[in-house]
């Protein structure tokens, strides 16, 4: 099978670690070569976090050893692991939000001492940010950084620590083809340079690029372990998931509906910092169209999301919802005509997390009949109404009382997916709908956006990945630096032309 | 912030030490109410255990001492019904905190909510209306709701408007209320004949009447009704349904629409009002006039009932109840012979612990079966 | 599960609590009767606003409280520290007067109305109030005349001011305030006629930090000797921090400024605690307000110190024989206040009545009370 190249630089044997009665991970056994990229495999839930965070101290395995260059290693705390030379960059980032990207990238950093030494950091983390053009605004705050931007800055941390062994959770998800590939680039060149990447992902065609080896995990347990250039991308998908996907096939459009939402000369105000400006934003959306918007992450797209869905003043313009002006009403006002957003951030605006998830299922309707009558909520329909949400979108939940952070993160996407979804929207704003969750996940989340589309709901489709706007979109716009790109449908542009224009080098 | 909320709730960091006990300990993702309830008596009864060691050094016998103070609070109809009487506005108080705090607020002004509606009572009361004795308790309950809400609503202003963290508005507010009330009673307010910073003891009719021969005044069940009824309203209506998402996720309240400014507002009007109402029923039930240092140590007295209730409605009345017995049984410990400064420790004592043991009651003791490693 | 949990314990101690309230409707009667029997001790309670470890005010009654226990036989004592005025102060009282006690002392001035409402609920029980001036069958207003120990500390600072200004640090505008005020600005100027008095108002009974502050601005406005109504020794440290003299109240604060202090009226209540036990005993209780002056030994003056000349100690050791022997009438007219108006024409003189409510200081002080 594997062929044995190399030192080992981690082994894992016997790992066990369960949470009450579910094992993340049962009896895993893993060798990684020292100067490869080892790609871990899976679904959601497929236990490659919780293996992660094993490795990284974050959790303590229930049983099982490690090996790191072939010694024992003690593991038992982030530091510990940092002490190691391994470095991971989560999913979900760690860094302080109100503090600068030069002071989250130093914080905690074995090389910094009582006193802060920035000037001389800072030349370092220069250096390291030109060779691998990761380039960044090490002042700015990174509450006001984009996701991919945010990325960015877990990367450089990792790497200022000097990690030698490096662990990246999904870091594709949100960054653009053209990111991706200098992303690659980067990895391939520090392997060759001896250094050991761990790369968990659930794209294919990613591992195939990128990776040496890779290891297939399925509900807690490995159930594969191969080279990269003896298999095939069918061989992978039929390891990952069980039986077959079964393609879901885009209706073509057969038909122009009416005109359901119209922006007129949108620009926005400057507010605070890292908010990017909308400027003379023209776009129409009729019945029935996903019209898909590509770009960079932090080009517009959130505040395009925003002013659509009633959440950002326009500083002049006009937002035409329906027949109706709707430009600076109050976002419930957008609600209540019709708009369902989807926003980027899930977590953090999408839902509360110290509330059940009875009431985050009923946060858009809780103020219409049956859910509350004269003021007062009923929470028998609510429940049943969550219930249908839960069944019909299949989010995994048993107690419906229990604080809605008790779900695991793909869980937590279904649900508000399918919350938004089921207040029968006219307009369905989705923020990066598939960003972080696996194949079966994706295709489902898509079939949930065709089936809108069948019932007439126009779909803003915002994402960065541009294989998934030019299969599910009817049209497209490119957003660079707060300007939008003419509306076209994919048959009459190329990805070269888009790409350009995500790159600024067409207007 | 979620995401490390998620985090931190899987597993709990543990050293080399802990691999060699013969049990694990286990974080629960959420704590279940037996094992709050059984912390916090394990905390009193650490307390208590600490207490009777200093009462020992010092030759007084502790168990006597406790038990005797245990039956005078808490087994004699006066004790209770005292204990009743002063759990009536702390009862108040800390539902006020806890209205806040479930929109994310902190309310540490309910101090001087609390004396401007005793100051708004008053008010009413000395006007010595003829009118039935209800109508003038009604009007003072009016009055010392909307004494208390105005207060929160002005620390409440610059919170909305501006982002000004509404510790400080309402902590220093607190301040410039003391004074208006030290300056009321020194005049305006101050009882005709006698030179003494107080006001005129109020008409009969605008005392709350005495349950029966029970000693515990009317304010008692209707602070009950109160607390019940807005603690009810937070959970089912849809206006405390908005300041929960307020509270809970400042954006995803605003990404549903629900105003951030105007339900900071009104939740501080309520938790304002429900600690002027309290004020109401100690100038009205107990006191029967206004006078400054009507009850000292509100806010933190409060706040102490409130967190130990887990800003739970059911816990706010019972922890009231048991808090304000501590309270009365401060004196009688003094009464049966324990000193003065004993009595403080034994207070904080119990309060500390108690909260010091809110961290493990998450965790959960899991015996190992021989099969470590 | 857990919600249900936490709904029956409230239940259970609802229901306690109604069935301990139904118990308390129905025997009311029978918990106070039984404390006569003959060979009982008699049981003393005081209860202090303050602090035992004031040395002042609350210092001085516990000194009366443990001389009460030594030299009274078959008594037994208790001293409650730090009760809350109002419903607190109410409670405690009642409890002890459950408890069976047979004498309660409040020994603040703010505890008059609670003491009054709870001695209506106990008409066995016997009850004093110091500073008070409302009596009931069972409750007996007493104090002594700390205004004659004033006039004294007057005679001592007029004697020894430079400046002839003098600081006074008040606690609140009533009469058992101002009566003092106006008895020490009256013994200053009946040995030195340009003295005036500087009058701070500080609101407090004892609040160090505070009336250390009262005390420096008045240092800093000239004044020279110190006087205070409040409680704590903060002004005499302040006087003996700045080179300036003092006078006291309550004890003997001798140590806290050994430089510093002349004399100043020391409370000598445990004779009179015992007095009053053993009338009662007797059944020659008589609850009319007590005010006794300083020749009954409730109030004495503390030793001088060290500042305090042979030539001063002469004039003073004077003027307190002939205040004791009835020769000096402190409130003597003519006295006008300060707008210049005659209260007291020259012949007549204020009556104790006019003394209890009285709310005007004479013309050499200065300074605003704050009513």
């Amino acid at each position: 099978m594997v062929k044995q190249n190399g030192e080992i630089a981690v082994e894992m044997k016997h790992i066990t670690k369960k949470f009450g009665n579910l094992a993340a991970n049962n009896d895993i056994n893993l060798k990684i070569y020292k100067g490869q990229v080892h790609c871990l495999l899976g679904e959601n839930g497929a236990g490659k976090s919780t293996l992660m965070n094993v490795l990284t101290g974050l959790y303590k395995a229930d049983c099982g050893e490690i090996e790191i260059n072939g010694q024992p290693a003690n593991i038992h705390s982030p530091k510990d692991a940092i002490g190691y030379g391994i470095g991971m960059v989560h999913q979900h980032f760690r860094l302080v939000k109100p503090l600068t990207v030069l002071e989250n990238i130093i914080l905690g950093s074995p090389k910094v001492g009582f006193w802060l030494n920035n000037k001389a950091a800072r030349e370092e983390i220069m250096e390291l940010t030109d060779r691998y053009d990761l380039h960044i605004d090490l002042d700015a705050k990174v509450e006001s950084l984009s996701v991919g931007e945010q990325q960015r800055t877990e990367i450089i941390k990792q790497m200022y620590r000097g990690a030698n062994i490096m662990i990246l959770d999904e870091p594709t998800a949100v960054l653009t083809p053209e990111e991706a590939e200098k992303l690659f680039v980067f990895l391939r060149q520090t392997a060759s340079a001896g250094k050991t990447i761990i790369f968990i992902s659930h794209k294919l065609r990613e591992i195939m690029s990128v990776g040496d080896k890779v290891t297939i995990m399925r509900k807690g347990q490995i159930v594969g372990a191969k080279d990269v250039k003896d298999t095939s991308v069918e061989d992978l998908a039929g390891l990952m998931i069980e039986g077959t996907i079964s393609e879901v096939k885009k209706q073509s459009v057969e038909k122009d509906g009416a005109e359901v939402l119209r922006l007129t000369d949108i620009y926005t105000l400057h507010d605070d910092s890292g908010n990017v400006n909308l400027e003379n934003i023209n776009l129409c959306l009729n019945e029935g169209e996903i019209c898909g918007i590509a770009g960079v992450s932090g080009n517009g797209q959130r505040e395009l999301a925003e002013v659509v869905s009633g959440l950002r003043f326009c500083d002049k313009g006009e937002i035409i919802v329906g027949q109706k002006v709707m430009t600076n009403q109050c976002t419930r006002k957008f609600i209540q005509a019709g708009v369902s957003h989807i926003p980027e951030d899930r977590l953090g605006t999408g839902l509360a997390a110290g509330l059940s998830i009875i009431e985050n299922g009923i946060l858009k309707e809780y103020k219409s009949k049956p859910i509350s009558v004269h003021g007062l909520i009923n929470y028998k329909v609510a429940k049943k109404y969550t219930e249908e949400i839960i069944e019909q979108y299949k989010v995994k939940a048993e107690n419906l009382n229990r604080p809605i952070s008790a779900l695991s993160g793909g869980n937590l996407q279904r649900m508000i997916i399918g919350r938004e979804i089921n207040g029968d929207p006219k307009i369905l704003v989705a923020a990066q709908p598939t960003r972080g969750i696996d194949i079966a996940g994706v295709k489902m989340v898509h079939s949930m956006i065709f089936d809108q589309k069948a019932k007439g709901v126009a779909v803003l489709f915002i994402s960065e990945d541009l294989d998934e706007i030019m299969e599910v979109c009817d049209t497209l716009a490119v957003m660079y630096q707060g300007h939008l790109s003419q509306k076209v449908r994919p048959s009459e542009t190329t990805i070269e032309e888009i790409g350009l224009r995500m790159g600024g080098a067409l207007c | 912030m979620l995401n490390e909320v998620i985090e931190n709730s899987k597993a709990p960091q543990k050293n080399s030490f802990s691999q060699r006990l013969p049990f694990s300990i286990e974080k629960r993702q959420f704590p279940t109410t037996g094992a709050v309830i059984m912390w916090s008596i394990i905390g009193v009864v650490l307390a208590l255990i600490i207490g009777a060691i200093f009462l020992l050094a010092t030759g007084r016998d502790p168990i006597e001492i406790y038990t005797l103070t245990f039956s005078k609070v808490f087994t004699t109809p006066y004790g209770l019904a005292s204990a009743a009487n002063k759990a009536t506005p702390l009862m108040l108080g800390a539902a006020g905190v806890m209205v806040a705090a479930k929109a994310g607020l902190w309310n540490v002004g309910v101090e001087g909510q609390f004396l401007v509606g005793a100051v708004a009572a008053s008010g009413v009361a000395l006007l010595n209306l003829n009118v039935p004795s209800f109508v003038i308790i009604l009007l003072m309950l009016v009055a010392g709701f909307l004494g208390g809400a105005l207060v929160a609503f002005i620390c409440a202003l610059p919170k909305a408007y501006l982002k000004v963290n509404e510790i400080i508005t309402t902590l220093l507010f607190n301040y410039i209320v003391v004074l208006f009330v030290a300056y009321l009673v020194h005049g305006p307010m101050k009882g005709a004949g006698n030179n003494v910073p107080q006001s005129a003891v109020f008409a009969e009719n605008s005392w709350l009447p005495q349950i029966g021969s029970t000693g515990i005044h009317l304010g008692f069940i209707i602070a009950i009704i109160m607390v019940i009824l807005f603690g009810w309203l937070m959970r089912k209506s849809t206006f405390g349904f908005e300041m929960r998402v307020v509270g809970n996720n400042p954006k995803a309240a605003k990404y549903t629409g629900i105003s951030i400014i105007r339900n900071i507002l009104l939740v501080m009007i309520i938790s304002g009002g429900l600690a002027g109402i309290g004020g109401m029923m100690e100038v009205s039930g107990v006191v029967h006039r206004m006078q400054s240092g009507i009850f000292t140590n509100f806010t933190l007295t409060a706040f102490a009932v409130a967190w130990l209730a887990r800003l739970n409605t059911a816990g706010v009345l019972v922890v009231s109840y048991l808090l304000a017995g501590l309270l009365v049984g401060a004196y009688v410990m003094q009464i049966v012979g324990m000193p003065s400064a004993m009595v403080n420790v034994l207070e904080g004592l119990i309060i500390m612990l108690i909260v010091a043991f809110d961290i493990v009651t998450v965790y959960r003791i899991k015996w190992k079966r021989g099969n470590s490693k | 599960m857990s919600k249900k949990f936490f709904k029956g314990l409230v239940l259970v101690i609802v229901l306690t609590m109604l069935l301990v309230l139904a118990a308390g409707c129905g025997s009311q009667e029978t918990t106070t009767t039984d404390t006569a029997a003959t060979e009982a001790p008699f049981k003393v309670a005081f209860i202090y606003y303050g602090s035992i470890g004031d040395h002042g005010w609350t210092y001085q009654h516990e000194q009366g409280r443990i001389y009460l226990q030594a030299n009274a036989t078959n008594v037994e004592t208790i001293g409650i520290e730090n009760v809350a005025v109002g419903a607190d102060a109410e409670r405690v009282m009642t409890q002890l007067a459950q408890e069976g006690y047979n004498l309660i002392v409040a020994t603040s001035f703010d505890y008059q109305e609670s003491t009054l409402t709870v001695a209506k609920n106990f008409p066995d029980v016997m009850f004093m109030n110091s500073t008070g001036d409302k009596s009931d069958t069972n409750v007996m207003p007493y104090f002594g005349r700390e205004y004659e120990s004033f006039y004294l500390d007057g005679v001592a600072a007029g004697l020894k001011t430079e400046s002839n200004i003098l600081g006074y640090i008040a606690s609140y505008p009533i009469p058992a305030v101002i009566q003092d005020i106006n008895a020490f600005a009256i013994g200053a100027r009946s040995v030195n006629p340009d003295v005036t008095v500087k009058v701070v108002m500080v609101n407090t009974w004892y609040d160090p930090a505070a009336e250390k502050q009262a005390a420096d601005s008045l240092i800093d406005g000239g004044a020279d000797v110190l006087a205070h109504e409040t409680d704590s020794a903060a002004p005499h440290q302040a006087a003996e921090a700045r080179g300036v003299w003092s006078v006291g109240k309550n004890s003997d604060m001798d140590v806290f400024a050994p430089d510093a202090f002349l004399t100043g009226g020391v409370w000598n209540w445990g004779p009179f605690y015992a007095d009053v036990v053993n009338q009662i005993r007797e059944g020659k209780w008589d609850s009319a307000p007590y005010w006794g002056h300083m020749s009954t030994g409730i109030l004495n003056m503390a030793p001088y110190g060290t500042a305090v000349t042979d030539d001063m100690k002469t004039v003073i050791d004077q003027t307190q024989a002939d205040l004791f022997a009835g020769n000096i009438d402190i409130f003597a007219g003519p006295l006008k206040d300060q707008a210049g108006t005659e209260k007291v024409a020259a012949g007549s003189s204020l009556t104790d009545d006019e003394l209890r409510n009285i709310n005007w200081v004479v013309d050499n002080v200065k300074g605003n009370l704050g009513n």
